[in-house]
Parts: C-alpha cells; sequence; structure tokens
C-alpha cells in the first residue's frame, strides 16, 4: 500500500526519492527548522542503481566547484552525524576523452579539479581523480530514513500534498510533475540503460566515465561491473568499446529509464510552473543540498544566493554555460 | 545390477517409470564409475536409481542432484549436454563437467567442487538451421498441448516444444477432482491427437533459451546430439507453466531434500525414489496425495508435517485412514545429511507445540507454485507481485502466455486458456476465463512458502537453480546484484517473502533481471569527430570580450591547456582566477594563448600561470 503523507500545514513538500531529495528535506528541517514533507518512494536497494553519487562535478567553472568543494565537507559531516558514515568513500574516477572538444573539456576540469586541491593524473585518453568522495545510497538508506523520522520530516510514497513551496529535486519526479510543454527549454529528457556485466577482468578503477560514449562504468562486488550508458543509438557497440573482454561479455539484469539534463551543461535551479525545480546537477547532486537548503531557507551567503540565482531559468544563461554531454 | 533406489516394476499408481522399458537394460559410464539403467532412463534419472544423489560440495555444504541443479556431461569429443534431457544408452562413457576432487567421501556423489556455475555452451552458439511455423508453442503441459491442438484444428503449422522428454506437464500430480476428466485422460487424448496431425512438429528434450522478437532459439537433444534451432514463427504461445519453489530453511538444497513435484516425476516416469523412508513437509493437501501413492509404492511414510494447523482435505482424511502420522502447525527448521539418512528438525508456527525431530532417507517438500515467466519477461513482458506470487502484467504483440504460466491453478482453466489462445493471438479475441477449483469449498488453502526460522547450519536457498543465492545471516542485508549468476523469479520471489525486497518492487526487479539483454560483444566503435572550436563555457567564462594573449616564461617551458591564470602569487583560488590557458601557440613557441578578462588584462602585464608542476611567472609576450 502506497503511503500517504499526513500534509497539512507545511513549508516545504520536496518531490524525489534520490539522496538529494532526502538530505535537503532533513536538513531543512534540522537547521532552518521547517515544515517538511519528502513525497518519493523510497528506490529499493535491491534494484538497478540508475545513478552514481560522485563528487565530480564535469564543470568548467569556478563558481560551481567552489560550491560542491564546500558541500562536500558539509555532506561528509552530516553523515557521519547521522550513523551513515560508512557510506561514503574516497576513490579514484578516471575520465576518458575521445574527440578534441572533450579532450579539451577535461583539460579545463582537470585544472580546475586541482585548483581545488584535488590529485590528478594525465592518463594516455584521459585523466584521473585520486581521491573523489562517493556516497553509497544503498548503504546510506536506511540511516538517512531514521534520520528524516526522528525530525519528523513527513515521510510519503506520493501526494496530493499542500505546501508553501514545492520542491522538485530528482529526474523522475520532474518528468512527473512537470507536463513536457512547461518544462523550460534548456530541460531535454535522454534515454539510458542501467546494465549489470559479468566481468572476470574486472575494472581498472572503481569510476570510469567516457564522455564521448556515454559511458559510465563502475566495478561492483563478484566481479561484476555496472554500466550506465546515455542515449538511444548503438547503446551495446558504444559500452562494448568500453570493456575489455574477453567477450562475450553476460549481462545479469538491465533496466531502461529517462534522465534529464540541460543543453547548455549548466544546472537549472529555480521557478517552474510554481515549483521550485533542480534539475542537471549530475552526479554530484546530494553534494549540493546544504547550499540549496540554505537557499530556500533563505539563509544562504551572498555568494551561494548568487550562484543558485545564476542558474535560474529566466536568467541568461550563457554566464553560466557549462560542459554539456553531447553525444553525435 | 545396482539401483538401489529403483522402485519394482508394478509399483502402484505406475511407480514402476512409466517411461522405462525394463526388458531392456542398459550400462553406461559416468566419472569411470559403471551405472545401471534401462531404456528410457535419462543419464539422470539412471544416476539417481544408482544411488548418486549429491553433486557436491558449495563450501561446506553438500548440494544434492536434482533435476533444476545437475552437471553438464559430455562424451568424449562430444559437447555438453544435460543430464536431465540425455537420454542413457548402453555403452555411453560420460565425464561430469566441472571440476571435481577424488576421496571425498562415499560412492553417492558427484564429487563436485561447486565454485560458480559456467553457463551452457549453446547460449552463444549459432543455429544450426532455422525453422518457420504460423505458431510455435512453447510448453508441452494441458494448456500447450491444448493452444498446439486448437491451432492445427484451424489449419496452422505448429511446432511444439517441450524441454523434457515427455509431455503433459505437471497436471498430473495434482490428479482428478470431482468428476472432472483426469489430467491423465486429458493429455493422453490431446497427444493423441497431435501426434496424427500432419501440420504439427513435436520437439521433446527441447527448451528455448532465447526470445527475440518472434524469433526463438531452441538447444534440443536428438539421438544423443545436441543441436540449436532458430525457430521464427508467426505467433507464439508460452506454455512455461509453474515452477515449486523452495521452502526456505537450513539445508533445504541438501542430498535427500527433494520437492514433491520432483519427486513425483522421478517415481511416475522412472520408477526412482531415494531410499525406503520419507517425510514429508507441506503447505497444501497435493503433498498428501503423494505422501498416499508412495506409501502405496511401499515408501516408508515417517510423517507428513503440514504449516497449517488442522488442515481439512479428503487427502488429510485418506491419509489418516491409511494410519501415517500426520503433524500439523509446524514448519522444516534444518534438515542436516548423515551418512544414509537425514536429520530433520521443524518448529511449530504457534508457540504452544513442541518442536519435532525426525530421521528418515529423504525429505520431501511441498513449496507454493511460481509461474515461470523467464521467457515472458525475455519477450518485454511485464511482471507483478499478486496473493504471494509474479503474475505477468501487460501484454506483448503476437506472444501470448497461457496455462499456469498465465496464473491459472485449475486444470479447466489452463485447458480453456490454450484453446482460446488461437481466436485471441489471430482475430484479437478476448476471452473471459473462470478458474474454479472444483471442490475448493471443502478444501483447507494452500498455505504461503514456508519459512523456517534463521538458525546456523547448511544454507537456506532461496531457489533449486544455478543462483545459488541463500538466505543472509541475520542483520545482513543481500545485494542481489552482486551475483555472478542472474537471480531466478524464484529468489526475487523469496526475497520478498524474506521482506528484502517490497512487493511493490518485486516486479521491477524480476523484470530487471529477467530480461538482462544480449551478451555483449567486441565493439570497435569509434566517437565520430567533434572539433575543439572554442565553446560557449570557454567564451563566457571571463566576462565579456576577453582577450587572448600569448603569455610565456622563457623560450622552452610550455604551459597545458586548462592552466589557470592569476593576477598575483597569492594562494591561488580558482573562483578569482582572470584567465586560462586555451591552446597552444603557433609555430612550436613556448609559453600559451591564454584567454583573459578584459580587468585582468587592465591590471597588470605580469601573470601567474598555475601549471600542474606549480606556479609559473609569465607575462605578455611582445610582438
Amino acid at each position: 500500500m502506497p503511503q500517504s503523507a499526513r500534509m497539512t500545514n507545511l513549508e516545504f513538500a520536496i518531490f524525489g526519492s534520490n539522496l538529494l531529495s532526502s538530505l535537503l528535506a532533513g536538513l531543512l528541517t534540522r537547521d532552518h527548522g521547517k515544515r517538511v514533507a519528502r513525497i518519493g518512494r523510497r528506490r529499493s536497494t535491491q534494484r538497478l542503481p540508475r545513478g552514481l553519487d560522485l563528487a565530480l562535478p564535469l564543470s568548467a567553472r569556478a563558481e560551481t566547484w567552489k560550491i560542491l568543494r564546500n558541500g562536500e565537507r558539509e555532506t561528509a559531516t552530516l553523515l557521519a552525524a547521522i550513523g551513515a558514515e560508512g557510506s561514503l568513500s574516497m576513490g579514484e574516477v578516471a575520465l576518458f576523452a575521445d574527440t578534441a572538444a572533450s579532450t579539451m573539456a577535461l583539460d579545463h576540469v582537470s585544472h580546475l579539479a586541482v585548483g581545488f586541491d584535488h590529485q590528478m593524473a594525465r592518463l594516455k585518453d584521459g585523466w584521473a581523480m585520486r581521491r573523489v568522495a562517493q556516497i553509497s545510497a544503498e548503504m546510506a538508506d536506511d540511516a538517512i530514513t531514521k534520520w528524516l523520522r526522528d525530525l519528523g520530516v513527513v515521510l510519503a510514497d506520493e501526494g496530493p500534498v499542500e505546501a508553501e513551496l514545492m520542491v522538485i529535486a530528482d529526474d523522475a519526479a520532474l518528468l512527473e510533475q512537470i507536463a513536457p510543454e512547461a518544462r523550460p527549454p534548456m530541460l531535454r529528457t535522454e534515454a539510458m540503460m542501467s546494465t549489470l556485466i559479468v566481468s572476470t577482468r574486472g575494472l581498472a578503477r572503481p569510476v570510469e566515465r567516457y564522455l564521448d560514449r556515454g559511458v559510465t562504468l563502475m566495478r561492483r562486488p563478484g566481479s561484476t561491473i555496472l554500466a550506465l550508458v546515455a542515449g538511444e543509438h548503438d547503446v551495446d557497440a558504444r559500452l562494448a568499446s568500453t570493456l575489455g573482454g574477453p567477450f562475450p561479455m553476460k549481462r545479469l539484469a538491465t533496466t531502461h529509464y529517462r534522465r534529464v539534463v540541460t543543453t547548455d551543461g549548466a544546472p537549472l535551479l529555480g521557478g517552474v510552473s510554481g515549483t521550485f525545480a533542480i534539475a542537471g546537477l549530475g552526479t554530484g547532486a546530494p553534494f549540493f543540498a546544504p547550499v540549496l537548503a540554505r537557499h530556500l531557507a533563505g539563509k544562504a551567503s551572498a555568494e551561494e544566493a548568487s550562484w543558485v540565482n545564476a542558474h535560474g531559468p529566466e536568467t541568461p544563461r550563457d554566464i553560466v554555460s557549462d560542459i554539456a554531454e553531447v553525444l553525435l | 545390477m545396482s539401483q538401489p533406489h529403483r522402485l519394482a516394476a508394478d509399483a502402484a499408481h505406475h511407480f514402476g517409470g512409466i517411461e522405462l522399458d525394463r526388458s531392456k537394460p542398459l550400462q553406461f559410464r559416468l566419472n569411470g564409475r559403471t551405472i545401471d539403467g534401462f531404456a528410457g532412463d535419462t543419464v539422470l534419472s539412471a544416476v539417481l536409481a544408482a544411488g548418486i544423489h549429491t553433486y557436491g560440495l558449495l563450501g561446506d555444504a553438500s548440494l544434492g542432484l536434482t533435476e533444476s541443479f545437475a552437471p553438464l556431461v559430455s562424451s568424449k569429443g562430444g559437447s555438453p549436454l544435460p543430464m536431465q534431457r540425455l537420454l542413457a544408452s548402453d555403452g555411453l562413457d560420460l565425464i561430469s563437467i566441472g571440476r571435481r576432487k577424488f576421496g571425498l567421501g562415499w560412492a553417492a556423489t558427484l564429487r563436485h567442487i561447486i565454485d560458480g556455475i559456467a553457463d551452457a555452451p549453446w547460449l552463444r552458439t549459432k543455429p544450426e538451421r532455422t525453422l518457420a511455423t504460423d505458431l510455435l508453442v512453447i510448453g508441452g503441459g494441458v494448456a500447450g498441448l491444448a493452444a498446439a491442438d486448437t491451432a492445427a484444428t484451424a489449419g496452422r503449422s505448429v511446432i511444439l516444444i517441450e524441454r523434457r522428454n515427455w509431455l503433459g506437464g505437471d497436471a498430473r500430480y495434482f490428479g482428478a477432482v470431482g468428476d472432472e476428466e483426469s489430467p491423465e485422460a486429458v493429455t493422453n487424448a490431446l497427444i493423441a491427437t497431435l501426434r496424427g496431425s500432419p501440420n504439427v512438429t513435436l520437439m521433446m528434450a527441447a527448451e528455448a533459451f532465447a526470445l527475440t522478437g518472434l524469433t526463438a532459439h531452441v538447444h534440443r537433444i536428438e539421438a544423443g546430439r545436441g543441436e540449436v534451432i532458430e525457430i521464427e514463427a508467426k505467433r507464439i504461445v508460452l506454455a512455461t507453466g509453474s515452477l515449486q519453489r523452495l521452502a526456505i530453511f537450513s539445508g533445504n538444497r541438501g542430498p535427500g531434500v527433494a520437492s514433491t513435484i520432483a519427486v513425483y516425476h522421478l517415481a511416475k516416469r522412472y520408477g526412482v525414489t531415494r531410499g525406503k523412508s520419507a517425510v514429508v513437509a507441506t503447505q497444501s493437501n497435493f503433498g498428501y496425495r503423494l505422501a498416499l501413492r508412495l506409501h502405496d509404492a511401499g515408501i516408508a511414510i515417517g510423517r507428513i508435517v503440514d504449516s497449517r494447523i488442522n488442515p481439512q482435505s479428503r487427502f488429510v482424511d485418506f491419509a489418516k485412514a491409511s494410519g501415517l502420522t500426520l503433524s500439523g502447525g509446524h514448519v522444516p527448521v534444518a534438515a542436516i545429511a548423515a551418512r544414509h539418512t537425514l536429520g530433520l528438525a521443524f518448529a511449530p508456527t504457534g508457540a504452544a507445540a513442541p518442536s519435532l525431530n525426525l530421521t528418515a532417507d529423504q525429505l520431501i517438500v511441498s513449496g507454493t507454485f511460481q509461474p515461470d515467466l523467464a521467457l515472458w519477461m525475455l519477450a518485454g513482458g511485464g511482471t507483478h507481485w499478486h496473493e504471494g506470487r509474479l503474475l505477468a502484467r501487460g501484454q506483448v504483440e503476437n506472444i501470448a502466455l497461457v496455462g499456469s504460466a498465465a496464473g491459472y491453478r485449475s486444470m479447466r482453466a489452463c485447458v480453456e486458456s490454450g484453446r482460446v489462445t488461437d481466436a485471441r493471438l489471430w482475430q484479437g479475441t478476448a476471452t473471459e476465463i473462470a478458474d474454479l477449483e472444483l471442490g475448493a469449498a471443502y478444501e483447507t488453502e494452500a498455505g504461503p512458502t514456508m519459512l523456517g526460522p534463521n538458525v546456523d547450519g547448511p544454507p537456506a536457498f532461496f531457489d533449486s537453480g544455478a543462483s545459488l543465492i541463500a538466505r543472509p545471516a541475520p542483520n545482513a542485508k543481500p545485494l542481489l546484484t552482486g551475483e555472478a549468476h542472474a537471480p531466478s523469479i524464484g529468489d526475487v520471489a523469496a526475497s520478498v517473502e524474506l521482506g528484502t525486497i517490497a512487493a511493490v518492487d518485486a516486479g521491477a526487479v524480476a523484470e530487471e533481471r529477467g530480461a538482462p539483454g544480449a551478451d555483449l560483444v567486441a565493439s570497435n566503435w569509434t566517437a565520430p569527430t567533434r572539433d575543439a572550436d572554442e565553446p560557449a563555457w570557454l567564451a563566457s567564462r571571463f566576462g565579456p570580450a576577453p582577450q587572448r594573449p600569448h603569455l610565456m616564461v622563457d623560450a622552452k617551458r610550455k604551459f597545458e591547456r586548462g592552466a589557470l591564470v592569476y593576477a598575483n602569487s597569492s594562494r591561488p583560488d580558482p573562483v578569482l582566477a582572470i584567465g586560462v590557458i586555451v591552446a597552444a601557440p603557433p609555430d612550436g613557441l613556448a609559453g600559451g594563448i591564454a584567454l583573459i578578462s578584459q580587468r585582468g588584462l587592465t591590471a597588470s602585464d605580469r601573470f601567474i600561470v598555475e601549471t600542474l608542476d606549480g606556479p609559473s611567472p609569465a607575462r605578455i609576450r611582445s610582438a
């Protein structure tokens, strides 16, 4: 039976079931004293992951990097405080490019990362970032849910709900709550596949991203690799081109879904159809929870408010446009 | 002759083995051991009749050799074949595939070390030939037979494939209800009709393992040889039946523990049963029916243990009248194999009753039935959890599910669902089918899957196949995605019952694993060219109308692309960077072309370039 909320007298209703929506709901309640509901059914940990939560923005904007690095520290502190420190790990991430455009983008990203105290190493066709924070949503799930319950956050699988502000915090909620014709033009949806592959050779690094092939690979337990593949064309061929074999490689599970991305590569944060919509934050989404909570509560610093406001749907986007993953 | 686990030829209820011709004994060798059998035996049934009931060791736990978990076998130079489907023949010299260890104890084991089950090689074999047909029926139970019969009568060409070596499915296990025609009579009549039909091809020992659109890939054994056949059909009927689930308790896949369905077919078809005594653990009335038949065939039934309290059934009454000992309200806790017997522990479902400790040669366990939706999901069909099982959801164009695979329980509904499928597939006519079980009002309903308490001991597996997923230790959360074998639909169902998957997620979890996609083959895909023209994110990064000076420090040092440019030497904060190196200078010159804000240029002509090797002073190269 789907849970419905006691949804009265709420200041915020956070729609979403990803880590960002949970952290946002909790921070608005704990740090800012708001009355909050989180509307969204918890994803079963037995289902295939549809993303990864990695503090590595594919961004050439120093302002975004700075916000994320601050958020990374705050999020680590938060996870430790609620007993979910085991869900946070540090691991190497490799970024690969095939085209001149992506190679250039990675060069800029990598120097920015160094500027923010990351260790980078040049690879044959890309870069490796040594210690990138990653949150395991599976491992954090129970502790975060308990934390939200203890805080008194109203948790419900579905609405309807009345609140002073509705926040759309993940792609599934955005696709469900905002009709296509009401979505800002810089938002587009993209087909995604998540598939689990048996690999006897494993993966050289915990996470590998191939920008021009639309493929992200993650090392998983039991000689398996989880692959997230964007786009609709040549999906298996692009995926296979990133793997070392031996072929044929067996698959254990696959799911298809859609994600929301921005055409200009920059996050979209602001008013859409009477809600506050959050889209395009990429893998770093949960690490932006602290700044977004402060912004929604009216407690953001001038620098933070400026960053959020610059990413609004009505703001000229050329000053925030960023690296968009383009599949040709 | 050494067939200690063979029932008498004239055992009651035809439990002497209706597939066997006892006038034709045969002998073959497996792993160097001589196995006796009869014409009609499969390699597996003969091996079990010889008293070999153990596959091998998984860690410290012995696993039983069963219809759903047996190694492939091959003869010298031959391809590996499933011993469940390979007919035994005189003079065969076989080895079982997989790592084995010698000196592991007594003779009742194949002595395998189970450290992962390799996929069957035919899964990646190209078809030897392609057949075309109007209708492909996958599954030769009553529903599949009825579907094939109706289509053949309508003049269509039909290919019916059945993975077992015989037709009729599981209906006979349940027997006739009331005045209803017996499953035996129904299936025999259908089989006779189909065998006489010129437009019907029946293929036994033929298992469909892939389904893409309306093309199935089938592995078939004919005359001791395996082949992969591609069958292209205009329509497909999936009559894949139901799978009997495991009860979850410690040692539920140990040697000597078997499902009621497996025990029934082994006895009925091949006259095989393990030992002389058995305990039956059941949650349904049909467990009593099987116990009565085994009792009549000469097996000592030590106890029938029911998870339900005081169940009502004609079979219960018959069991009492036959003098069998019954216990209600208990579930199995553990089955511990000793050298020639099993130690069995049962726990009460309520607090009042005492525990039971029994011994027997075998434990026969009745489980719930789960529609076999593996091919349905491969075809793109959905599933959802409903009343204790995963049922099909949605439609797949030109493909129909029938019989118990479609969720029907009564034989009448299964047959009817097969009959109406022709109209549904070819004319789009939908027909409502009543699924009434005659006499149900007087019979206690089957109980849910028996879940024993979580105890130390041999593993409690979720399902009977190669996935080998076992109940986690208390407080540990299993991650199904970590397994190298895809969890089966039975694994998913067990996870729901044990609370590790929410019922509402069960369908999606099953679909993700049930349709994993084709194997990945090597690819040399290359990305189309995309030039490094100045992108929007770079053009706008340092304000309006940035300049592009050539920065350098000396005649040698080159600045990397992406290196940030600062106005002074204080600790670099990338937000305060006034520019960035965007390109190498022309003609191999040192330094780098920078993109610098107008304000940055007006403030100074001396800069710091933050390279990966550290900061470097830089100035604008004079023309």
